[in-house]
């Protein structure tokens, strides 16, 4: 009876301090000033957008898989093409398991720019596309580097 | 016929089962900085003890040990451009370097043979032998030239990297879907403070 109560109580504990851990701090400040009404023609406000003090930004928004396509490489190599004859070096492409990455850099007035992507397919509606954004000095993007993809990660996880 | 087995032993390459061939990649990347790559490039290929063969603004050509993957080269390349073609070729030159082992080693011991008999032979007949001696140390040092050649060959992976160039800020010659075409820096940072 005894062990029986002990374990009772080591569960609550347990579930306890997992309930009560506490928040992981963010560098990044999230806009709560989210649109609701659609704008150019038929688009939606970004899902959630962050920003740095120094002014990396990072974007979610929904897009129309449009041309219909399954297949996320389609898009990939699309994106990419599209990148690379803009003028944009591309530094990373990676096919993680929930979605695609591609990191690019970019020089504007002799200052290395950091621009990247990630998108997957809507888990329920195949015709969205969920699309991540982010944007930053090349120095100071290596600061949030990390947490940028934490922020992509937990996105694309919980969805 | 012992004698002849006995030989042909000793004749015999021992690395025989050795791999003589020699690869050659050939890749065309689009690149937007063709002059960063380059700068990259040269210095994997320094990380990598490579060299470079031949160089231009355009073109470079590299030679890299054996010991390194082509899926490394091209892992490289990927994360620096996007690769437009690429074309592997292998030669085997087995045979070239398994018949120089043979002929070196035929004419190694036919100098020694002669440099034996000059010790008993007479003064016109050390005249003699001293010419033909001069013209198998030739014969053996071309060989011994061709040999290393190959051999040479056979233990590297020559690459030959070609560049096009994207012009930055030019406008793509393609047309994309319209979710596509609205991705970029100046695009992104026009949405993020209207949206």
């Amino acid at each position: 009876m005894k062990s029986k109560i002990s374990l009772i109580l080591v569960l609550v504990l347990i579930n306890f301090c997992a309930t009560n851990k506490p928040k992981e701090s963010s560098t990044f400040a999230e806009y709560s000033n989210k649109c609701s009404k659609k704008i150019f023609d038929g688009e939606e406000c970004y899902l959630k957008k962050y920003i740095t003090p120094e002014g990396v930004r990072i974007a979610i928004r929904e897009e129309k898989n449009e041309p219909f396509s399954n297949s996320l490489q389609v898009w990939k190599e699309s994106i990419l093409n599209y990148l690379e004859e803009s003028g944009y070096e591309i530094l990373e492409k990676t096919s993680k398991k929930e979605y695609e990455f591609i990191k690019t850099k970019a020089q504007i007035k002799e200052n290395p720019y950091i621009y990247g992507v990630a998108f997957s397919f809507h888990p329920v509606d195949p015709k969205k596309i969920y699309l991540i954004e982010f944007f930053g000095d090349e120095n100071i993007y290596k600061k949030y580097e990390k947490e940028i993809i934490q922020i992509l990660d937990n996105f694309y996880k919980k969805k | 016929m012992i004698l002849f087995l006995f030989a042909t032993f000793f004749l015999y390459p021992k690395d025989l089962k050795q791999d003589y061939i020699h690869t050659k990649i050939s890749i065309t990347i689009r690149v937007s900085s063709p002059e960063l790559v380059r700068r990259e490039t040269l210095q994997f290929t320094n990380e990598q003890n490579g060299y470079i063969s031949s160089f231009s603004n355009k073109r470079i050509e590299l030679i890299f040990p054996k010991s390194i993957t082509k899926e490394k080269i091209l892992n490289f390349l990927n994360n620096r451009g996007i690769v437009v073609s690429q074309n592997f070729s292998s030669v085997d030159y087995s045979d070239q370097i398994l018949s120089l082992q043979v002929s070196i080693k035929v004419k190694e011991q036919y100098l020694q043979q002669l440099n034996q008999l000059t010790q008993e032979a007479s003064l016109v007949q050390t005249l003699e032998m001293e010419q033909e001696i001069s013209k198998i140390i030739e014969e053996l040092e071309e060989l011994k030239g061709n040999y290393n050649y190959y051999l040479e060959l056979a233990n590297s992976i020559n690459v030959e990297i070609q560049f096009i160039h994207v012009e930055k800020g030019s406008l793509p010659k393609k047309p994309y879907p319209k979710w596509v075409s609205k991705l970029g820096i100046f695009n992104f940072l026009e949405r993020f403070h209207e949206k």
